[in-house]
């Protein structure tokens, strides 16, 4: 069983979609997935109102009074839990960060989103000390611009990578059908599964799944 | 001289499913205590100032009026909740709140508490 949190300080980064993107994939590959929605805006609840996919439970309304409780029940009953946290740094967030097995900081190629994925990752470094456990993290570009790449977002990609930091290979691209899915209910696998859109969240869920095994080799 | 001819792509070509991944080799997350959980989160979101909803230590919430309850058990579980309790740092009626709670009977977080003697340090 794994615990991911999807965690920023910046709100707007992509966190949400994400977390309803690598949920879905990991339940159309047949794992038992429970999505947190600790959001106050509930759009990952609201997706799954619409949502049909048999694997994935969303449970909304998480806040930090219920976030343990909730979690331990997860845990108990699925193979992968997915926290969509709240942007800002927040208590609850530091909650579910210690009790997480890998955390993905999503972020775009703007300074302000690397300035708050910094901070994350320092919060996770807190965190993993406390809890006297390693926590996994690495950082994700989100909302990536197909066929070209501004110099700003070039300089801030490159020197945030040159800070040393777990980044994913994969980003995730900007898509129009990311967007539509919170009209549809569906995700692009299963609206168009041999599309861009689907292979790219395939190919992102593959490399964190392969971060998980290696946490599971490891163990 | 013509250049050799490159190698074959077939296997590349060929769409194999995703393996899937053993998660039950992840061990659990080590144990701890709800009341560590929330105190290092308090403690690191100090240091970050963090929004909270952490009630302040003595703002904690009221528990809910108690009453006392009288019975016999087999002396053999009375010693085991005996040694768990030592083990654990809780009372004996902790535990037995605890598995009532995991066998489905309402007990809310806020009363479970680890031991009532040594102020409100809650849950599990």
């Amino acid at each position: 069983m794994a615990i991911i949190s999807i965690a920023s300080a910046k709100g707007g980064c992509g966190k949400t979609t994400v977390a309803i993107l690598l949920g879905a994939e990991l339940a159309l590959d047949g794992y038992k997935v429970a999505l947190l929605d600790c959001d106050l805006n509930q759009h990952a609840s609201a997706f799954g109102v619409k949502a049909k996919l048999p694997g994935l439970t969303v449970i909304g309304d998480v806040t930090e009074t219920n976030v343990l409780s909730e979690l331990k029940k997860a845990e108990a009953a699925q193979d992968v839990v997915l926290i969509d946290l709240p942007g800002g740094s927040s208590t609850l967030a530091l909650k579910a960060l210690q009790r997480s097995h890998f955390v993905l900081v999503p972020a775009q190629a703007s300074l302000l989103d690397a300035r708050d994925a910094t901070k994350t990752v320092a919060q996770i470094d807190d965190a993993q000390e406390l809890a006297r456990a390693p926590i996994a993290r690495a950082v994700m570009w989100t909302r990536f611009q197909p066929g070209f790449e501004s110099k700003s977002a070039r300089h801030v990609r490159e020197s945030l990578e040159g800070q040393g930091l777990p980044i994913l290979k994969s980003v995730l691209m900007e898509r129009a059908a990311f967007r539509e899915m919170h009209i549809t209910g569906q995700v692009p696998r299963q609206a168009d599964p041999s599309g861009g859109p689907a292979a790219n969240i395939t190919a992102v869920a593959t490399e964190v799944l392969d971060r998980l095994r290696q946490l599971a080799e490891a163990a | 001289m013509s250049k050799p001819p490159l190698p074959s792509i077939d296997s590349d070509l060929m769409a194999t499913p995703r393996q899937r991944v053993d998660l039950k080799g992840l061990r659990p997350r080590e144990p701890m205590t709800d009341a560590a959980v929330e105190a290092n989160s308090r403690a690191i979101g100090e240091k970050w100032g963090a929004s909270t909803q952490l009630p302040r230590a003595e703002m904690a919430p009221p528990l809910a009026p108690v009453t006392s309850i009288r019975g016999y058990i087999p002396q053999y579980l009375d010693d085991e909740l005996t040694i768990k309790a030592a083990e654990r740092r809780v009372t004996k009626t902790f535990l037995i709140m605890e598995a009532l709670a995991k066998a489905g009977y309402r007990v809310d977080e806020t009363d479970l508490v680890q031991d009532r003697r040594r102020g409100k340090q809650r849950g599990n």
